[in-house]
């Protein structure tokens, strides 16, 4: 067996464990933990859907929150009718999520990187505003509260009610572990070959046969999507949401989050969000001005450590090919 | 009705001027050093705040604050520039604008921290407190100065650029960096002139708005979005556009509140929305390769 | 005539500029064309013309006798067309084997599937491998393509072209920037590509080994326009195209005397420079001396590095070894403004005035900055040697024609009161009566005291004003002595300055 080949084995089996460690949690742990776990698990989904778009292709949105608030405020609001059950609230939240994502997409790959950059977070506080300003559906500046988890059923086979935060957290983890794997596989389809081939060099994709716009349209509605998802999967679980899920501080959490692990690895993001939680749990015991601490962070990172700490490890460690960033000779 | 139309024109106006001032900043820093600054709106923020600093340290002098609020901008902005922008420049766009992100973040709570969460005020200097009747309506002396030094900066700035050498070097600089070193030009040092006035430019926004706009530490991010939608507007490092991208929000708001309130927010984004589908590189703006 | 692709009166201006100024061209299935011509004569931008990154302005362009005038470089693609480009652009951050599984996805209309996984795709990767056994990159194919060497580079370049099976291959310069062993190689695999394959090839190239020894057809161009269109056998025969390469005949009687001035001491003295544009090696220990008051031309045709010495000397593109020493000071790596400083002007070949300074803007920007203050150059003494500019102070520089921009680009420099002034084909595109102005001008500002040294294609136009030359071949020089001696070397025109 080759070098490579155990590598692979050694994944997979690492994998495997964090997978049964997550499904031992609620067993184990008391809710804190649980809490802790999930909230790591939404901001990972929440960071790879970003990735999507910053790592792979290029393109830096400041504007994500857009999308997480948007699927969690359609879920919520699906929820409070109390007809709709919460597999399929979750369901048309995240899809609301990705129709937004297509129709503010459309104006922002058209352009070079700054305009989008510039685009993503003007569009990404245009939310902001609606949800803050559209009271009668929102709930303004109080957002929305007493969500329920509502229950998941066949109806006539089994009905699972929520509210217990050990069933809502095997809910949560299934399907956030089912959106990490989405992306994953995408990332190694044939299409994340394309959006990789797009970050080091669109023009010669272009040549290659292949509509970048339209291929960069599609890939922003994606990222929407999972961002959507892991909003939807939010809502039920705190029981509210808050005008804050759309502001742009929340659009710098997966930036941190990618930053600190890794942009260019596909599990930077993943460690990057247990750091960024764990750092802030820290750090808001002994300040409440955490953001200052988290912008000296990125500006290290930006200066000094543009791998990220998955890409460090790589590159220190394992001595692998690890690029450092986008165009950097 | 025509009353109407005219004066709530003029209160449009005068809010625009606010606008122009950090967009033409933002938009000279972008057409010089190619650079998207997103901390400009925290240095709008940082020079009312230290404006507002000031004129309550220095026995509520308006005029004190005005002139070192900005001032010590300036030299925040000249700190950026040579201890951290230069550093960034030979690196992928991203990183430049994740840096000036990452100062976003850093002012906002340093403000906090200084100043605390609240919403701070200072009153309107005797002079030009007060009202002029305007087609029978009060209209407050204070956006009368407001519109003549916000209309002053871009005579000024339109001198600065046209008729002085500094000018002549700077709209050299931003068309061809190369051939201006080969001439002789100090591009490093002339980057950080530019910046250092964009940020002084954005700071005097901040500090005159101090007597008319609550101050709080969210100021920054309001003015930068609106920043975004004027030179998207307008065409980013366009002073031209700036202006009219500025003129044109500030009007679609004075008259959107009026007619219709209900879509007050969504009428700059449509405009936007209109602007890059019609004309993709703004009003005035050149394509970019 | 049955055609694979052709070109009607196509059209495409650069603001007044006339870059493509209505070719007609018809390339038959079939064998290799090249297209030459001298710098500024239209090739790159009817490249990209015909391969979609540019739209033209006017007429038409068929592909299978389909029009395909406005159609995207991708649609192009698909339907068979590829190119490779002139400076390196290819993925640098992926593989080497990721960089062809690209347009093979592409190709199989694979490049959309999200849910399979790129590693069961068995045949896509033998396919992409096929492609690099092809231009023998397959050993290298598990490095980063940024790793590869330059030669390397050019090759998977072409690989990435080849991969989608194009009908008609489109090669930008191929061996631009190579070592002459990389180029035997890369000149070797083309031969044998046209050999096997039943696609079409169509070569935009400076190197006329390269020319001569793949092309069955020569296509020259000239200010935008075709000038000649035939075997190679007859283009080497054209009048017309030796003039084209070796300057007008418009300069009347030769001088019978070099402007001889007074000579002194060596001013500038470049020991073994080397430079690179990223990885590509331009510059290979190339030496060269101007003494004081002397006029010195660099020679050679269009790619062989000409520029790229004057912008090592600029500080622009600073060398990454050798010395470069004026009036024995050290300045290679220093910046530009500082060697400007030190009394070095360049005058670039396209001139670059800035276009939105006026004349009056644009000639006094050295004088500000730079306070060398011996006044031996003032807006009256460019004007008297330019006296077309008289008339255009308040004109901003982009409404200035093209023989304005050059006297304008060489007063500018005269501003910033050089020793030493570099000129980069000061009599590229101008016609026989500026031309003309411009030989004056030049022997009065020698007279004034400055040193000249100049980089020109135009044999002729060099003989009029320099004292020595330098021929530059593929990035080293090729040869070295007085200019008069040159001129009657016939041999060594042919080998590197005729076609």
């Amino acid at each position: 067996m080759d070098a490579s080949a155990s590598g692979k084995l050694w994944l997979r089996v690492f994998v495997v464990g964090i997978v049964l460690v997550l499904l031992a949690v609620p067993q184990v742990a008391g809710r804190f933990w649980q809490y802790l776990t999930l909230n790591i698990l939404l901001l990972s989904l929440f960071s790879l859907s970003f990735n999507l778009l910053f790592g792979m292709t290029g393109l830096l949105s400041f504007g994500h929150a857009a999308f997480y608030a948007t699927g969690a405020y359609a879920t919520a609001l699906f929820l409070r009718t109390g007809m709709v059950p919460l597999l399929p609230s979750v369901i048309m939240g995240t899809v609301a999520a990705a129709l937004l994502a297509a129709l503010i997409g459309f104006f922002c790959v058209r352009h070079t990187h700054v305009y989008f950059a510039m685009l993503t977070l003007a569009f990404g506080m245009m939310v902001y505003a609606i949800v803050w300003k559209w009271t009668p559906v929102t709930g303004g500046d109080d957002g929305l509260v007493g969500i329920p988890r509502g229950s998941l059923s066949i109806p006539g086979l089994f009905t699972i009610q929520m509210g217990p935060l050990a069933h809502y957290y095997y809910f949560l983890t299934i399907l956030a572990l089912l959106g990490m794997y989405a992306l994953y596989r995408i990332s190694r389809s044939p299409f994340g070959l394309i959006l990789n081939g797009m970050r080091e060099n669109a023009g010669r994709v272009e040549f290659a046969g292949i509509s970048a716009r339209r291929y960069l349209w599609w890939t922003f509605t994606i990222a929407g999507l999972f961002a959507g998802l892991a909003g939807s999967l939010m809502a039920p679980l705190e029981s509210t949401v808050a005008p804050a899920s759309a502001h742009w501080a929340k659009s710098a959490e997966p930036v941190m989050a990618s930053l600190i692990g890794g942009p260019f690895v596909f599990a930077g993001p993943i460690v990057g969000s247990l750091i960024y939680i764990g750092l802030k749990e820290v750090i808001v015991r002994f300040t409440q001005y955490w953001l200052l601490i988290f912008g000296a962070v990125l500006l290290i990172l930006v200066l000094g450590f543009r791998g990220g700490v998955v890409g460090f490890l790589l590159r220190r460690v394992a001595r692998a090919n690890v690029p450092l960033s986008p165009a950097e000779e | 009705m025509v009353g109407t139309l005219v004066y709530q024109g003029l209160v449009g106006l005068s809010e625009a001027m606010y606008l122009w001032l950090v967009a033409a900043g933002l938009s000279l820093i972008f057409g010089v050093l190619r650079v998207l600054n997103f901390a400009h709106g925290s240095l709008y923020m940082l020079g009312a705040y230290l404006a507002f600093y000031f004129i309550r340290a220095l026995g509520g002098n308006f005029w004190v604050g005005l002139l070192l609020g900005p001032v010590v901008v300036a030299s925040v902005g000249w700190a950026l520039e040579f201890f951290f922008l230069r550093r960034v420049y030979q690196l992928d766009v991203a990183f430049q604008l994740l840096l000036t992100f990452a100062f976003v973040l850093i002012f906002d709570d340093l403000v906090k921290l200084v100043w605390g969460p609240l919403y701070q005020s200072v009153s309107t200097p005797p002079v030009l407190s007060g009202a002029v009747l305007f087609m029978g309506r009060p209209y407050p002396v204070y956006n009368l100065f407001i519109l003549t030094v916000g209309s002053l900066v871009g005579l000024g700035l339109w001198l600065l650029l046209e008729r002085t050498p500094w000018g002549t070097l700077v709209r050299a600089a931003a068309s061809d960096r190369e051939m201006a070193s080969a001439l002789g030009v100090r591009v490093p040092r002339l980057y950080t002139g530019v910046f250092i006035f964009g940020a002084w430019l954005a700071a005097l926004g901040g500090a005159l708005s101090v007597p008319v706009h609550t101050i709080s530490p969210g100021m920054g991010e309001s003015i930068i979005i609106e920043a975004f939608l004027v030179v998207v507007i307008g065409g980013l490092g366009s002073l031209k556009g700036a202006f009219l991208g500025a003129v044109l929000i500030g009007l679609l708001h004075a008259y959107g509140i009026m007619y219709l309130p209900m879509f007050e927010l969504a009428l700059a984004y449509i405009g936007m929305a209109i602007v890059l589908i019609i004309r993709p590189w703004g009003m005035f703006g050149v394509r970019e390769a | 005539m049955e055609a694979l692709l052709r070109a009607e009166g196509v059209k495409k201006a650069f603001g007044k500029f006339m870059a493509v100024d209505g070719v007609d061209l018809i390339i038959p299935p079939g064998g290799v064309t090249a297209v030459i011509g001298p710098n500024g004569a239209g090739k790159t931008t009817l490249i990209n013309l015909l391969t979609g990154r540019l739209i033209p302005d006017g007429g038409r362009i068929t592909f299978h006798e389909q029009d395909i005038t406005t159609l995207s470089p991708s649609e192009r693609v698909r339907r068979g067309m590829g190119r490779s480009f002139q400076l390196v652009n290819i993925f640098s951050r992926l593989t080497v084997h990721e960089n062809v599984v690209i347009p093979v996805l592409a190709h199989r209309r694979l490049a959309g599937d999200m849910f399979r996984s790129l590693d069961g795709l068995s045949d896509v990767h033998a396919r992409a491998n096929a492609v690099l056994e092809q231009v023998g990159l397959l050993p290298r194919a598990h490095l980063l393509a940024g790793q590869l060497s330059h030669g390397d580079q050019r090759l998977l370049e072409i690989a990435l072209a080849l991969s989608t099976d194009p009908h008609l291959l489109i090669l930008d310069e191929p061996t631009a920037g190579m070592n002459p062993r990389e180029r035997v190689q890369v000149l070797e695999q083309i031969r044998r590509l046209a050999g096997e394959r039943e696609a079409t090839f169509l070569l935009v190239e400076h190197d006329m080994d390269v020319v001569f020894s793949l092309a069955q057809r020569i296509v020259v161009m000239h200010q935008g326009l075709v000038l000649a269109d035939g075997m190679p056998e007859a283009i080497q025969q054209d009048s017309q195209v030796r003039n084209v390469y070796l300057g007008e005949a418009v300069l009347g009687e030769a001088r019978t005397s070099t402007l001889a001035g007074p000579v002194s001491d060596v001013i500038l003295d470049v020991r073994q420079v080397n430079t690179y544009y990223g990885l590509s090696h331009v510059l290979h220990d190339v030496s060269l001396f101007v003494r004081r008051g002397e006029v010195v031309a660099i020679l050679g045709r269009n790619g062989v590095g000409k520029t790229t010495t004057l912008r090592s000397i600029m500080g622009l593109t600073p060398p990454k070894g050798g010395s470069i020493q004026l009036r024995g000071q050290e300045v290679a790596g220093r910046p530009a403004y500082a060697i400007a400083s030190l009394g070095v002007s360049y005058v670039p070949d396209d001139t670059r005035i800035f276009p939105d300074l006026t004349t009056l803007e644009n000639l006094r920007l050295p004088t500000q900055v730079l306070r060398r203050g011996n006044g031996r150059w003032n807006i009256e003494k460019v004007e008297a040697i330019f006296p077309p500019l008289r008339d255009l102070k308040h004109r901003k520089g982009r409404f200035l024609s093209g023989g304005e921009k050059k006297m304008l680009a060489i007063g500018r420099a005269l501003m910033a009161d050089p020793e030493v002034l570099l000129l980069d084909e000061p009599s590229e595109n101008l016609s026989p009566l500026i031309v003309r102005m411009l030989l004056d001008a030049l022997e009065r500002i020698r007279k004034g005291g400055v040193t000249i040294l100049l980089a020109d294609q135009n044999l002729k136009f060099a003989r009029e004003v320099a004292d020595r030359a330098y021929i530059l071949e593929k990035g080293a020089i090729a040869y070295e002595g007085a200019m008069a001696e040159l001129w009657r070397d016939e041999e060594v025109v042919k080998k590197y300055l005729a076609v």
